[in-house]
């Protein structure tokens, strides 16, 4: 990569236009510094977003105040819904951490949804035929989630290192592939006869992950994994000399290569890991809250980290807030949707708007 | 009629709304502003298209709606790329996203319905009947009883691949996309080309997303499409953004689901692999251009091999 010499001079030649054009770059290479510059854009962007939220509620509610009552603060009103919450919360910190840890190595993995299906699914798959019971079926399930899942994000990954390709398409693209790949894996191999769903035969309660509070409620033990999982990789990030090498590599590839980082290396592991834990991800959702793998049991978890991981400014301990804040509005949208005409789907719409405002690259920043 | 006239006949049908966004798309893509959002503008227009359709009892008007709603909802992608300067890409994504809660809640909230829109007395575009020319063999059996949007969207094609490469627009949307110095240098304003692509690009992928709700059936729901933007857009990467390339890509496409469609339940091959084909498509035709550049550029020190990444502050 470094073998040629580094023409130097390629930037000088337009001194006059340099304000307004961005380097001469291939788009699909091109400057992606969208990530949030800093904390009142992730505060302005939340507010904005829950602000357009009841301005909808506004004009299409019976009652807009209880309706935009419940999406707030619906959560709080009964222990099962904080129970969802923290359910919730755990897949979101894990798809939010997968897309932070591919963020600061300098790619997107948009892949996140795509890892996490075939993760989930290969837990659900281990889990009912690992032939060991109780822990030991959880943890081979949990490891198989998150093998599947750092497989899965391996061609984009190679591609993207190797030959530099675009990893925003591809691992879109996988999105699609795992979905009708886990369709077809589901429907002819592992499909449970006696149900009507496509889905895999229901787990032994065993298997299912220790739950922390009265059960109906979904809340179960990954969310402390997940807590020293976040833990880990904010030791990681910011304590770490390979944690800074690998954000190095991910700011300016160039400079790392001088270094003496392999750049390419280290982002490649980071995809591996990104991807791993959009799978894990997968599993936790899977052994913690359907117990079976049910085709669509994601409502985009994986679309949703990319929205948490910027809200929390990629950092691990900004995540944990970010995915507790957004569990809180899913949980509440679904209470809204209970007692309201309003449905679920306004979370879709907040995260369309979250994502457009969290990425401007305009909006919290002083001067340019 | 034979097994392979019904083919075709599918495969035409088929074609339509993967052709008309790839249209847009190509012009887009040419002019380095891919729009990830076809998807989310056919959604909107689909719905934009039925319910005009029905207040009105005119598919003709609910087609031009749908054209304008297809048009708008890019220009929001165009808002947030040009003014709010986020990732062109990401804010795709994210149009995708808003386009599936906007109108799940404004088919149950403002026109009222729960999940599945299926107004009454909603006029679908005639479909054309050859008459005596039926008897042609094979071409016959497969052209006759198409949607008028068929026709529309093959003169589209043939007005794109005109307009990208012997006019003006067209020179200055690949210029753009070369090189927004030499642009800027002749006095094209990349800002200006893009947000037009990006448009046009809405425009006609309103055309299929109108074909969705009212000539295919008549109704809408948030799945309508299917994923039907993105195996376009992926038509256009397949098909490297050119004319010819787009035409092809997008009839191998439509073949694959009229096939898709044909073996379902003859249980030879998977409905759900076949499905898979345009997503793989694009994935070799991204990989096998990368691998292409890298050749090249491995002789080529002319450019910096820079690579900017996020930067994440504060």
């Amino acid at each position: 990569m470094t073998q040629a010499p580094p023409p130097t001079d390629a930037h000088n030649d337009a001194p006059v236009t340099s304000e307004q054009i961005p380097p001469r770059t291939n788009w699909f290479t091109a400057a992606r510094r969208v990530v949030p510059l800093g904390l009142s854009q992730s505060v302005i962007a939340v507010v904005l977003g829950v602000v357009v939220c009841f301005v909808i509620m506004l004009f299409v509610a019976e009652n807009p105040l209880e309706a935009f009552g419940s999406f707030v603060f619906g959560t709080f009103r009964n222990p099962y819904s904080i129970g969802s919450m923290i359910a919730i919360a755990t897949v979101l910190v894990l798809t939010a951490l997968a897309a932070a840890v591919g963020f600061r190595a300098g790619a997107f993995n948009i892949g996140a949804e795509g890892q996490l299906v075939l993760g989930g699914l290969a837990a659900a798959v281990v889990a009912g035929n690992a032939g060991v019971q109780g822990i030991g079926a959880q943890i081979l399930a949990l490891v198989a989630a998150t093998v599947t899942g750092a497989l899965w994000i391996a061609v984009p990954a190679v591609l993207r290192v190797k030959f530099r390709t675009n990893e925003i398409l591809t691992t879109l693209m996988f999105n699609y592939i795992a979905a009708d790949l886990a369709l077809f894996l589901v429907t002819d191999f592992f499909r449970d006869p006696d149900s009507g769903a496509v889905e895999t035969p229901p787990l032994d309660e065993s298997v299912w992950l220790a739950r922390i509070l009265p059960p109906p409620s979904p809340a179960n033990v990954g969310v402390f994994l997940v807590v020293v999982i976040a833990v880990l990789a904010w030791i990681f990030f910011d304590r770490t000399r390979t944690g800074m090498r690998m954000e190095a590599a991910g700011l300016q590839p160039a400079f790392a290569e001088y270094l003496g980082v392999k750049s390419g290396r280290y982002l490649f592991v980071s995809l591996a890991v990104s991807g791993g834990l959009a799978g894990l991800a997968g599993g936790v959702a899977v052994l913690g809250i359907t117990h079976s793998y049910i085709s669509g049991f994601s409502p985009q978890y994986g679309f949703l980290g990319i929205t948490v991981a910027l809200i929390g400014r990629l950092r691990p301990l900004g995540i944990l807030v970010a995915a507790a804040l957004y569990a809180s509005l899913m949980t509440g949208a679904t209470a809204m949707q209970a007692s309201s005409n309003v449905p679920f789907s306004l979370v879709f719409v907040l995260q369309g708007v979250l994502i457009l405002l969290i990425t401007s690259q305009r909006l919290g920043r002083s001067g340019s | 009629m034979n097994v392979f006239g019904d083919f075709l006949a599918l495969t035409l049908a088929s074609l339509i709304p993967i052709l008309a966004p790839a249209i847009g798309g190509m012009f887009a893509e040419r002019a380095r502003a891919s729009n990830i959002a076809l998807d989310g503008c056919m959604l909107v227009a689909a719905l934009a298209a039925i319910a005009v359709a029905a207040a009105t009892g005119t598919p003709w008007l609910g087609l031009i709606a749908g054209i304008v709603a297809g048009a708008l909802y890019a220009s929001l992608l165009a808002f947030a790329a040009f003014v709010l300067r986020s990732d062109l890409l990401i804010a795709g994504i994210a149009a995708n996203l808003l386009a599936t809660g906007l109108t799940l809640l404004v088919v149950t909230n403002v026109l009222g319905s729960t999940g599945t829109y299926v107004p009454t007395g909603v006029q679908l575009i005639p479909r054309i009947p050859l008459g005596p020319l039926e008897s042609i063999p094979i071409l016959g059996p497969a052209l006759s009883g198409q949607s008028v949007l068929l026709y529309i969207t093959i003169v589209l094609f043939a007005v794109g691949a005109v307009v990208m490469n012997r006019t003006r627009f067209g020179v200055h949307v690949k210029a753009v996309g070369e090189s927004d110095e030499a642009a800027l240098a002749v006095g094209i304003k990349p800002v200006v080309i893009r947000t037009a692509t990006l448009l046009l690009s809405g425009a006609l992928a309103g055309v299929g997303g109108a074909y969705l709700s009212i000539s295919s059936v008549a109704s809408f729901n948030s799945n309508l499409t299917g994923g039907l933007g993105f195996i376009a857009f992926a038509a256009v990467i397949f098909g490297r953004a050119t004319p010819l390339g787009t035409v092809l890509a997008s009839l191998l496409f439509a073949a694959a689901t009229a096939l898709g469609i044909q073996i379902q339940g003859t249980g030879t091959v998977s409905p759900q692999l076949l499905h898979m084909l345009p997503y793989v498509a694009t994935v070799v035709a991204l990989a096998v251009q990368a691998i292409g550049r890298r050749r090249r550029e491995r002789f080529d020190v002319s450019e910096t091999n820079y690579v900017p990444a996020i930067i994440p502050r504060g």
